[in-house]
């Protein structure tokens, strides 16, 4: 077989690259002709210059930044007690996990929505801030299954338990242990659950817009029925940042510690005028 | 003065008692060993005196203060691991560090303090190293350089050496036993190789089935087993059954003919015993030589060279065979397979087993 050409192979492989990039290619082609006649990326500025584009974008990335630290905070203490002290109950948790794959976010929504609406005990629906509060909580439990995934996988890789107790044995406590030494050690993991988290939060469109708020998935729909070129425009910058998030993941997973990601600009000392 | 004293320590998982009334008074400044065979509960008893495990009874003192309720990270004690256990995140330093800053120790005498600590260990000029970079041996000098940077009460080792190569093993043990005396620290030390538990302590505790069989110095544990488990465990044992004939003089009736013991046995004529003593105890004798007390013939049939010793296997009385080590000297001759030898042995080093 060696030294053959595998038709089927090629003719499969070339089938899925079609499948993914004609469509692509189409977009791309399409976002470039708003101006009639000549290829331009005036499309591109439209977007850039539309100022509710902006907020979308700043209040999506803060709203995920929100959530990444929320989650990051109850999972990692979570996975880091299960594996250590409960591990019996690890299918469980794990399973709970999985729970928003299957439950449509528009359910969840409408839970929070009438536990915390407006003739409810707790009325965050009422403010803005509740409401945003709201927003970061749906968006933990969507990015829950890829953050607990994440993490747990992340622990594995060490010896969480001898390293406990090697800390411990030193007169550390738990808060010292969790955050100076299991965090720092599963921070690759944590980093790529935080970028997968990210780009759902991006996208997400069933919790905001029933929550009315102004993030980025909302805007790229009202666009869409608004506009013809920009959408196109958007979908590409997305796919964009989509794989520059994946190439960080690589690079922050294929990390050794006391590497830095990027090149420090080194100062120059200055030396001491004799 | 005792350190640390471990009173009628009793350890069950569910229905299993893995440890059973353990009982250990270690002086300040001492060096034990816990010995014996896999699955006997050393690990265990030392998992409870660190506190990672609880005793289902006993107590556990350190220092005349009763720990046996305090968590591990309030005992002031030291571990050193199998697997190292360095934090993969912090550099040779960082890991040596952690356990002053933990105290709040202030900043410049934590920096002193670690370059003491390295230079004791032989690593000065590794400190911003990862683990990741150092190789195993490196790895197990920095775990011991951070186990006793904070001055523990007591050092606890649960087989510190089994992951690294022979070489290493050896020169390793040698370096924590010199740390350990310069230092003073009382040590605990776990070990299932019986060369490594003689080689580095004070005394050795010989464990079985979860209970202290014997507690001695190493030489006392070599040459009076107090239990037929300790004398087979250590070293290597020829077994010879008899019948006690004479309680008074020690006569007693082997395979290989009447042996006496030249001292009085505390029990009743005609009861079963048995013989044992060490193959280097048994000496190859040529024909010109006067006899050593106790003499029979045997055949021999095998040799085994290992260098300094040689190792024959005889066999007498037409069925036992029995282990004779020889020392291997320049220009002496020493017999051939299917050679009739005379084997001597001083009665005093018969040991009586019940
Ligand atoms: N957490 C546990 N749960 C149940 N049984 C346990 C637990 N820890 C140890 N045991 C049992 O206790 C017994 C003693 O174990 P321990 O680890 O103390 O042995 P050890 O003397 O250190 O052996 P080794 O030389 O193999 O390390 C074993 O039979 C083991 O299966
Ligand atoms: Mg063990």
């Amino acid at each position: 077989m060696r030294g053959r050409f595998a038709i089927g192979p090629t003719l499969i492989t070339v089938a899925a690259l079609l499948y993914f990039f004609v469509p692509l290619y189409a977009a791309f082609q399409f976002s470039l002709q708003m101006k009639r006649g000549t290829l331009s990326f005036a499309a591109y500025g439209s977007v850039f210059q539309d100022g509710v584009f902006i907020n979308a974008v700043t209040f999506s990335i803060m709203a995920s930044a929100a959530a990444i630290i929320l989650g990051a905070i109850l999972v990692v203490p979570t996975a880091y007690w299960v594996r250590l002290r409960l591990p019996k109950l690890r299918p469980l948790v794990e399973f709970i996990s999985l729970l928003p794959l299957i439950i449509p976010p528009v359910v969840l929504v409408f839970g929070q929505i009438r536990m915390f609406g407006s003739s409810s005990y707790l009325p965050l629906t009422t403010s803005d801030w509740g409401t945003n509060v709201l927003l970061v909580i749906g968006y933990v439990v969507l990015s829950m299954p890829y953050m607990f995934r994440a993490v747990d996988n992340g622990m594995a890789a060490i010896d969480i338990a001898t390293l406990t107790e090697a800390a411990e044995s030193l007169g550390a406590s738990r808060f010292r242990i969790v955050t100076t030494i299991i965090f720092p050690n599963i921070r690759v993991a944590v980093v790529s659950g935080a970028f997968l988290t990210f780009s759902i939060c991006l996208g997400e469109f069933a919790i905001a817009s029933l929550l009315n708020r102004p993030a980025f998935g909302p805007y790229m729909v009202q666009l869409g029925q608004d506009r013809a070129y920009e959408p196109a425009a958007l979908a590409i910058m997305s796919f964009a940042l989509t794989w520059v998030l994946m190439a960080l993941m690589q690079a922050f997973a294929h990390m050794k510690p006391g590497q830095k990601l990027f090149f420090r600009i080194p100062f120059k000392k200055k030396s001491p005028t004799p | 003065m005792s350190l640390l004293t471990v009173r009628s320590l009793v350890k069950s998982f569910g229905t299993n008692t893995v440890v059973k009334d353990f009982n250990l008074t270690m002086r300040d400044s001492e060096f034990i060993s816990l010995l014996g065979p896999s699955g006997c509960g050393k690990t265990t008893v030392l998992r409870m005196v660190a506190g990672f495990e609880k005793p289902s009874t006993g107590a556990i003192e350190i220092d005349g203060q009763n720990v046996t309720n305090l968590r591990p990270n309030q005992r002031k004690i030291g571990m050193m691991f199998q697997s190292y256990a360095l934090f993969p995140n912090l550099t040779v330093t960082g890991n040596v560090a952690f356990g002053l800053k933990v105290t709040g120790t202030p900043s410049d005498e934590i920096t002193r303090r670690v370059d003491e600590m390295l230079s004791m260990v032989g690593l000065s000029g590794f400190g911003s190293r990862y683990p990741y970079q150092l190789s195993g041996g490196q790895q197990q000098r920095v775990a011991l350089a951070r186990a006793i940077a904070p001055r523990p009460r007591v050092l606890l080792l649960d087989e510190p050496l089994s992951a690294l190569d022979a070489k290493i093993r050896v020169a390793l043990r040698s370096e924590i036993r010199a740390i350990q005396r310069e230092l003073g620290i009382t040590t605990l030390f776990v070990t299932h190789d019986q060369e490594e538990a003689m080689a580095m302590s004070d005394r050795v505790v010989v464990m079985n089935g979860g209970r202290a069989e014997q507690v001695g110095t190493p030489d006392e544990i070599y040459n009076l087993p107090a239990s037929r488990f300790v004398a087979e465990f250590i070293g290597a044992l020829n077994l010879l059954p008899a019948t006690l004939r004479d309680p008074a003089t020690g006569h007693v009736e082997t395979a290989i003919g009447m042996i006496s013991l030249g001292r009085t046995i505390n029990q009743s004529v005609g009861s079963a015993v048995t013989l044992a003593f060490r193959p280097e105890s048994l000496r190859l004798m040529s024909l010109s030589e006067p006899t050593l007390g106790q003499e029979f013939v045997g055949r021999l049939v095998t040799r085994e060279f290992l260098g300094a010793i040689v190792r024959f296997r005889a066999e007498v009385a037409g069925h036992l065979t029995l282990g004779i080590d020889c020392f291997n000297r320049a220009g002496g001759t020493l017999p051939q397979v299917g050679d009739e030898v005379r084997l001597g042995i001083h009665s005093e080093e018969i040991l009586l087993l019940q």
